[in-house]
């Protein structure tokens, strides 16, 4: 779903948080695409894995509507691509205040360690890698609009199991 | 008529909604293929599906890439069926079919 | 690691070497030929012990040298890139222990710049090592000695400051010298076999924390990408993907009981029905599971949280596997699930392999019901069959070396049962090493040989010859015949565990999970791949089987100036001479002999003494080896 025809869609990553296993390869395709190596410091997407609890989070940025990165920056460098609906760093501008970095609620803007600018999730234009990369889809591109629209599909299936029989279910669910 | 057990150990569990029930076969000598369509008959086309590989007619033994199809294994009493007469082995009162995959 | 465009990529930069009796660190640039001709990992680890460690030693000695290593996978998009693996003589068997374990330790490990950690000698004070990238420091661990390995954890993570530095460490188990003692990170991994934990204890090592911030550059980026988007799809589709991925290797329970090769009470049975609605990995999902986990990079996600919420096994933990389904529970007559998942949490909190510490109580437990023990000589533990909490009491004890019996455990199975006359028939070990959850009589190359020839003992992992019901097509293939995929096949066990035994070594070297090799990527052209889009060194499929082959073949080289012989490449009696009496694989028994000769003859090692010969040796590059096992006079000419 994503690019159609050429264009490329506007849309938000969403991870379900109940397939998240916390393995981090998000963060490897994530540095290699953008960095060019791997390095989970230059990943737009950091994994925060609270194992124990069975707590496992990628946290990238949520593309905000308000954008409170782009309101605090200084010199106007943080900016919407409209193509994308993603908020993009324009690099000729910036001037590694980090300023942008305190701001996100999220802690999702980062310092690339070797360039000591600061990096953020692009939706790599439009064709997200993490999404790529994630075997079991725990992290998804959705549509803008209807980013939680997987929510409704769950929450019918569960009533509509507790409908069917045995056979009507397996024939409808896989 | 008779009677086998069928267990469906892992991922056949999604398919029936349970781990195994005994089954009666109305045929005096069934075989596994006989089993197959008495599956069909109780859970529908998806089980056939994941077990047999239309191309061959036989058991997926190896995966689909392209449908993304698991490889999949048929086991009578702990030993897999392609050790005996494949599809056409016979069964017999009391025998245990594993589904596994 | 690859700073301008030629030098190494994806090979680790350094080694670092560290005396711990004189407290000195020296950071040496990793020799090409190392990474070469061994990958890293487990290879780089054995040759360095061939090279550096004197034969004889005591292994609870200063002597003894501990290395850890990882290769030129970790840290990458490769899949399952997160294994090390820990090497030294072992304290259990005499002979070349190594152990690997998962979760995201290697690739901190990688990004801090090292391929091998190399401890020589004793510190005169517990101390741990603390790796910060190019800082490394010996710190003082006199506060942690006592510690638990997850107190241990939370207490370096703390006083260093930062939740995301990784841990390494031993528990009491490793400080008291118990000679299954295992290495722990991140306080659910285990890095488990052959008592690796027991020698970074007697050098007074408590553990080893890494935070790594340098990046890791490959030869391919692009080749690498589709590697990974290939692998994903062969690995998703694999017989074995719903079983890993789902239900973790406690599938491997149902699987192995269905087959009737499951471990029963200490090997005396290879089915029990009881083990269906108690121990089966659907049972286990059902009751403990939280949340599926996943080792650094992983696509199979084996793994998960448990957690028992109350009762008197309440605990939470990671990683009970399969092999702690049977140690402390089918091994044992124990089919009360909660409680082997409550054992197992204890094991990684104690640091104790549960696999050997399982077995030996599993051996007590038989003691018992043939009178060779009593509640005097067990100081009060009543080890009927399932009795858990005995079985609890047991771990502790071996633990702390407690009491004259606990004592006695600690020792391990061979060790103790030479002190119980009359027990040595059922002491299920090889080579000192105890055997693992699948009975050898219900599979013939995976464990009637693969156990008896393994490196380290009677293991599972050398080997892992998993084609008995993975490939049946692939085996004409590969061996010229479908024979080749009959788990009772002895025709065909010879080569089908030496090709494994090779397969296994690449991917202890490259140091990446063997279960994502185990039928989806075992083939040598694949493995060849993933090396040239990681390093670029254009290496084929018979490259990659001659450096497995290398590996398997320093190993042995390692055993037999320790010692070693034919007459170790064996089975347990029990597994010789008693047939499995009930369940699908009943009435089998291990016929040793055609299988171990075919395997010598493929090997190249002499039939009579189990040697390696000249012309093998040199055929590998390994004339310097032969030189000096000829100087030992255990060379077969």
């Amino acid at each position: 779903m994503q690019k159609k025809n050429g264009e490329t869609m506007k849309g938000l990553l969403r991870v379900d948080l109940d397939k998240c296993t916390g393995c981090r390869t998000c963060e490897m395709a994530c540095s290699l695409e953008h960095a060019k190596e791997f390095n989970p410091l230059k990943s737009r997407i950091r994994v925060v894995r609270k194992k124990l609890q069975g707590v496992f989070v990628p946290v990238h940025c949520l593309q905000c509507t308000s954008m409170p990165c782009a309101k605090v920056c200084p010199v106007e460098a943080i900016y919407r691509d409209e193509n994308t609906w993603a908020v993009l760093i324009d690099y000729d501008k910036c001037i590694g205040c980090g300023e942008c970095a305190r701001a996100c609620p999220f802690g999702a803007i980062t310092y690339d360690p070797d360039t000591k600018q600061v990096i953020k999730c692009d939706l790599c234009g439009g064709n997200p890698k993490c999404v790529e990369y994630c075997i079991d889809k725990a992290i998804q591109f959705l549509p803008f609009e209807d980013v939680e629209r997987n929510k409704r599909f769950v929450h019918v299936d569960k009533v509509a199991r507790a409908y069917l029989t045995d056979k009507e279910w397996a024939e409808g669910m896989i | 008529m008779v009677k086998i057990e069928a267990r469906y150990l892992l991922m056949f569990y999604r398919y029936t909604n349970k781990r195994k029930e005994m089954i009666e076969l109305e045929k005096d000598r069934p075989t596994v293929r006989d089993f197959i369509e008495e599956l069909r008959k109780r859970y529908g086309q998806k089980i056939i599906d994941a077990l047999i590989d239309p191309k061959t007619g036989d058991v997926r033994y190896e995966p689909d890439l392209a449908e993304g199809k698991k490889a999949v294994r048929i086991l009578l009493n702990g030993r897999m069926i392609w050790w005996l007469k494949g599809l056409d082995t016979e069964l017999k009162d009391g025998d245990v079919i594993q589904l596994f995959g | 690691m690859g700073g301008g465009d030629d030098l190494r990529h994806a090979v680790p930069e350094n080694i670092l070497r560290v005396d711990l009796t004189r407290k000195k660190v020296v950071k040496q640039s990793l020799p090409d030929e190392l990474a070469r001709n061994y990958l890293g990992g487990r290879g780089a680890n054995a040759k360095i012990l061939w090279d550096e460690l004197k034969a004889g030693v005591d292994p609870l000695s200063p002597d003894n040298i501990l290395v850890f290593g990882i290769g030129p996978a970790n840290g990458t998009l490769a899949p399952a890139s997160g294994r090390y693996n820990v090497s030294a003589k072992s304290p259990l068997t005499g002979f070349f222990g190594d152990a690997n374990s998962g979760g995201h330790w290697a690739a901190e490990l990688k990004y801090a710049g090292y391929g091998n950690l190399v401890f020589y000698g004793r510190a005169d004070k517990p101390v741990y090592l603390w790796i910060d990238d190019d800082d490394v420091e010996l710190r003082d661990a006199t506060r942690l000695w006592g510690k638990d390995t997850w107190e241990t954890e939370d207490t370096i993570t703390e006083e260093l400051g930062d939740p995301e530095i990784k841990v390494a460490c031993i528990g009491p188990a490793g400080e008291n010298l118990v000679r299954c003692a295992c290495v722990i990170n991140e306080k659910t991994r285990a890095a488990g076999r052959t008592g690796m934990g027991a020698v970074m204890g007697s050098k007074n090592l408590k553990a080893i924390a890494v935070r790594g911030t340098k990046s890791v550059k490959v030869a391919d980026p692009e080749g690498l990408f589709e590697f990974r988007k290939e692998a994903n799809a062969l690995i998703s589709t694999d017989l074995f993907y719903e079983l890993y991925a789902k239900y973790g290797t406690p599938g491997l329970m149902t699987i192995y009981n269905e087959f009737g090769a499951q471990t029963h009470y200490n090997s005396k049975e290879g089915y029990a029905k009881k083990a269906e609605d108690n121990l089966y990995g659907e049972v286990y999902v059902e009751r403990v599971v939280k949340h599926v986990s996943a080792c650094f990079s992983c696509p199979l996600h084996c793994s998960a949280v448990y957690a028992v919420d109350s009762g008197p096994y309440a605990c939470v933990g990671e990683s009970c596997e399969y092999e702690n389904l049977t140690a402390y529970g089918s091994r044992c007559g124990n089919y009360n699930l909660e409680s082997v998942v409550y054992a197992s949490t204890l094991a990684d909190k104690l640091g104790m392999d549960t696999i050997s510490s399982g077995a030996t109580i599993g051996f007590a437990m038989e003691c018992w019901e043939k009178g060779l023990l009593d509640e005097k000589s067990t100081e009060g533990l009543i080890l009927e069959w399932g009795n858990a909490e005995a079985i609890i009491e047991a771990l502790r004890r071996m633990a702390y070396r407690k009491g004259k019996f606990g004592n006695l455990l600690a020792e391990g199975t061979k060790r103790m049962s030479e002190k119980i006359p009359g027990s040595e028939k059922f002491a299920i070990h090889i080579k000192g090493l105890d055997t693992p959850a699948v009975d050898p009589r219900g599979m013939m190359a995976y464990g009637g040989l693969g156990y008896a020839v393994a490196s380290r003992g009677g293991d599972h992992l050398r080997a892992l010859a998993a084609l008995g019901y993975s490939l049946p097509g692939k085996a004409k293939e590969l061996f010229g015949s479908e024979e080749a995929a009959d788990r009772f096949s002895i025709k065909y066990a010879a080569p089908v565990v030496k090709f494994h035994e090779e397969m296994r070594a690449i991917a202890d070297s490259l140091d990446i999970c063997k279960y994502i090799t185990r039928t989806a990527l075992l083939l040598p052209e694949i493995m060849a791949k993933l090396i040239n889009v990681l390093t670029g060194w254009g290496i084929d499929r018979a490259g990659v089987l001659r450096i497995g082959e290398r590996i398997v073949n320093i190993e042995r080289a390692f055993n037999v100036r320790e010692g070693l012989t034919r007459k170790d490449d064996t089975q347990p009696e029990r597994f010789l001479k008693e047939p499995l009496k009930s369940g699908p694989s009943a009435g089998h028994v291990v016929n040793l002999k055609p299988m171990l000769d075919d395997y010598y003859r493929l090997r190249g090692w002499d039939l009579e003494t189990g040697y390696p010969t000249r012309g093998k040796l040199e055929e590998l590059g390994l004339s310097d080896v032969a030189d000096e096992l000829k100087r030992i006079g255990r060379l077969a000419e």
